[in-house]
């Protein structure tokens, strides 16, 4: 069972890195117009995707 | 090498739906020296910046314009404070108590099993570590305002709370460097974690609606254009006017300051001032006051007061009197906590008392009951009871095209005892019924004339016809109109009729050849107005207008309103709101007008439309976004309901707090157990705001 010893910080450090994960999000405005981004999706203009033939 | 960039916000106007802000984003990022464009389809703003040296403000609005919605600079007002969004601190919570779970679910089955005493102890550690940054940064959300109350000496919803986390955290400490059993970090961070969902959801219902109030000032911000002695025309805006200054004045716009007019003649349409439905004329010399509308005519003004000097300045100051002498109701929740509080410490202390002394518990026993006494009684669903259903019937409402300004006024909606109404341009609109004897080509006729015109009387003849003929004809400024072939729309004085026959009607017809034909001027009664009077019981709705009594009692005949008053002055209808909330009830005002202003403020709920006037607007608790009165049955509805919820809410906590108390004071719930009941009604109190639905039903339905 002592594995836990190191286990339960090592899962707490995991948590607290998305942790930051979100604050940055709040940070970034990402929570401010959650009616308007989830449209924005079906308004953005479509970049073709770049394959062998296209690339250079 | 930094470039010059100018950025502004703007609040947008016309924007129905993020489709509109896209649309309004793409056009502005094709032009050359525009940096950045950000819309936001909720609170109806647009982040903008560019490069001075290409574009100008001005000409940013005009391509708004030109694909036919409004942008108006929006300036932060200090009324409305951008409170720093609580997510982090909600995020922070929520992290910290599903890790403290894992561990406390763990101790209370080890606890029965095999766990040994120093695994325990590194739970308790690893526990409290988590807490410790919640304690500190998330739970000062509730230290803050339970401080400032104490330093006033009253007790607020958070005095308890921020006494409970402190205490209970406090207490765990010790527990844990004394190496017991049993410590309650688990209690300390559910409790901050539940509350903060309720913080949380206040806050975002607050910001949406001072959101939309923030909107309304810009959008609803009055310009002038100011001729200056060298003859240029600025446009400014009405608030930097100055006594002195010259103004030029153009059909459609409205009066920015009061003054004497320097030419003329002109129609003006005071409706909004007093009530009275047919336009003015007024010619040089004739003093006019801030806020009418020039009906027709061009002329230029010499501005005599400006801003509190104002007619309409003491108007707005009237206002802000009846407002700070009103003193709010007070609000459900409030009433609730006031009571609810010292029972709180009370019971706690009264445990803690009765255990140490009385009992002869240990210190730390007698300390667990007294913590699971606050934390059982925590008002959590209570705090959580108004603003989860508050902001949800916000956001329903807002679907409907109803504008919320304040949360209080919901709430007081729903109890309405009196309604009060305005006639002109609320429940009424202004229909010309064109006359028998008229043949279709003379109607192309009269129509086309009429176009020419923009008097109100002339859009009402547009409005009621269908044709689209042009004409060439002349117009005599609050005459009327004449072709070239020498028909004539107008007055009776225009016509050739004696001014006997002018009181028989407004608007004459004269053909070619052949008599002056009458129109008659109609009040037609605005959508949903059925629905409206059917919805309010006859007896309980009063019809208040500044219009003639003959007009009122024509207009309440026809549509079965018994209860009038006319010929009313902005005061008389002020003293009339102010009579009817002293008595104690709940009386919800319609009105549009400037006249209206004053009963607005007074009455306990008030409501306008977003075509009414500025005043008004920015006095009503509602705004609503479509001319139809079925949006007032909805929302009245809507809000009955809203507060039925929280009536349930609240009685279902009380009733909580009833049971689970005496149990925590006889011993019965650890700290942990009260934190589990606690946390399963603050879910209860939320799902049960879910109930709350929409009450749409548009009249263009039925």
């Amino acid at each position: 069972m002592s594995i836990i010893i190191y286990l339960i910080p090592l899962s707490i450090t995991l948590a607290i890195a998305s942790l930051g994960v979100f604050f940055w999000t709040v940070k970034s405005r990402q929570y401010e117009d959650l009616d308007g981004d989830a449209q924005r999706i079906f308004y953005a203009e479509d970049t073709p995707l770049k394959t062998p033939e296209n690339l250079c | 090498m930094m470039e010059a960039v100018e950025k502004r916000t703007l609040a947008l106007d016309g924007v129905n739906c993020a489709s509109c802000i896209f649309k309004i984003e793409d056009r502005l990022r094709a032009l050359h020296g525009v940096r950045f464009v950000r819309g936001n389809a909720t609170t109806r703003r647009l982040r903008l910046s560019w490069d001075p040296r290409h574009q100008t403000q001005d000409t940013l609005v005009r391509e708004i314009e030109s694909i036919g919605y409004g942008a108006h600079v929006f300036e932060a007002t200090p009324d409305v404070q951008d409170e720093p969004s609580l997510l982090p601190q909600l995020a922070l919570a929520g992290f910290a108590i599903m890790n403290i779970m894992a561990f406390s679910i763990s101790v209370w089955a080890g606890a029965v099993t095999d766990m040994g005493p120093g695994t325990m102890q590194y739970m308790h550690w690893a526990s409290g570590f988590l807490t410790l940054p919640v304690v500190i940064f998330s739970g000062a959300v509730f230290y803050g305002p339970a401080l400032k109350a104490l330093s006033s000496r009253h007790m607020t919803m958070d005095t308890p709370i921020a006494l409970a986390i402190l205490v209970t955290f406090g207490a765990s400490v010790v527990e844990t460097l004394r190496g017991a059993d049993h410590v309650y970090f688990d209690a300390v961070v559910s409790l901050i974690f539940l509350l903060l969902i309720g913080r949380v959801l206040d806050r975002a219902l607050r910001r949406k609606s001072g959101d939309a109030a923030g909107n309304l000032r810009a959008l609803l911000a009055v310009k002038a254009q100011r001729i200056d002695p060298d003859g240029t025309i600025q446009s400014i805006p009405a608030e930097d006017l100055s006594p002195g200054d010259r103004v030029l004045l153009a059909t459609g716009m409205p009066i920015p300051a009061d003054g004497v007019l320097e030419s003329g003649p002109v129609w003006l349409d005071e409706s909004a001032i007093s009530g009275e439905s047919d336009p003015r004329g007024a010619v040089k010399g004739d003093t006019i006051i801030a806020g009418s509308i020039m009906a027709s005519g061009t002329a230029t003004l010499l501005v005599t007061h400006v801003g509190e000097a104002a007619q309409l300045g003491q108007m707005s100051q009237l206002i802000e009197d009846v407002i700070a002498k009103k003193g709010r109701a007070q609000l459900m929740a409030d009433r609730f906590s006031k009571s609810y509080v010292p029972l709180v410490f009370i019971g706690g202390l009264m445990g803690f008392l009765v255990w140490f002394l009385l009992l002869d518990a240990s210190f730390g026993d007698a300390l667990m009951i007294a913590v699971a006494v606050l934390v059982v009684t925590c008002p959590c669903a209570a705090g959580l009871a108004t603003p989860a259903v508050a902001s949800r019937a916000v956001n329903l409402l807002l679907r409907d095209g109803i504008m919320v300004k304040s949360g209080e006024a919901l709430e007081h909606l729903g109890q309405i005892d009196h309604v009060y109404t305005d006639k002109t341009g609320t429940l009424s609109l202004p229909i010309l019924k064109f006359p028998q004897e008229l043949s279709a080509l003379q109607l192309k006729k009269v129509a086309a004339l009429a176009s020419v015109s923009s008097h109100p009387l002339a859009s009402a003849a547009i409005h009621s016809s269908l044709s689209s003929a042009t004409i060439d004809a002349v117009e005599f400024p609050g005459q009327g109109v004449q072709s070239c072939d020498g028909a004539r729309l107008g007055s009776a004085d225009f016509v050739g009729l004696s001014p006997d026959d002018a009181s028989l009607s407004p608007l004459w017809f004269r053909d070619v050849e052949g008599p002056a034909i009458s129109f008659t001027v109609d009040e037609g009664a605005k959508t949903g107005l059925d629905h409206l009077i059917s919805f309010v019981p006859t007896q309980k709705l009063t019809l208040i207008s500044g219009d003639s009594k003959a007009r009122v009692a024509k207009f309440a005949n026809t549509h079965g309103i018994v209860d009038w008053l006319a010929e009313q002055s902005p005061v008389a209808k002020l003293d009339t709101l102010k009579g009817a909330t002293k008595d104690g009830q709940t009386v919800l005002m319609l009105g549009d007008g400037i006249n209206d202003a004053g009963a607005l403020s007074a009455a306990t709920v008030s409501m306008s439309f977003s075509e009414a006037t500025q005043i008004a607007q920015s006095s009503a608790d509602f705004v609503l976004l479509k001319p139809d009165l079925m949006l007032v049955v909805s929302a009245m509805k809507t809000a009955r309901q809203a507060r039925r919820l929280i009536h349930q809410n609240l009685w279902f906590s009380t009733l909580y707090n009833l049971l689970t108390v005496p149990l925590a004071l006889v011993g019965y719930l650890s700290p942990m157990i009260a934190a589990l009941l606690m946390s399963s009604s603050s879910i209860l109190v939320l799902l049960n705001a879910l109930r709350l639905r929409r009450h749409k039903c548009l009249s263009s339905s039925t």
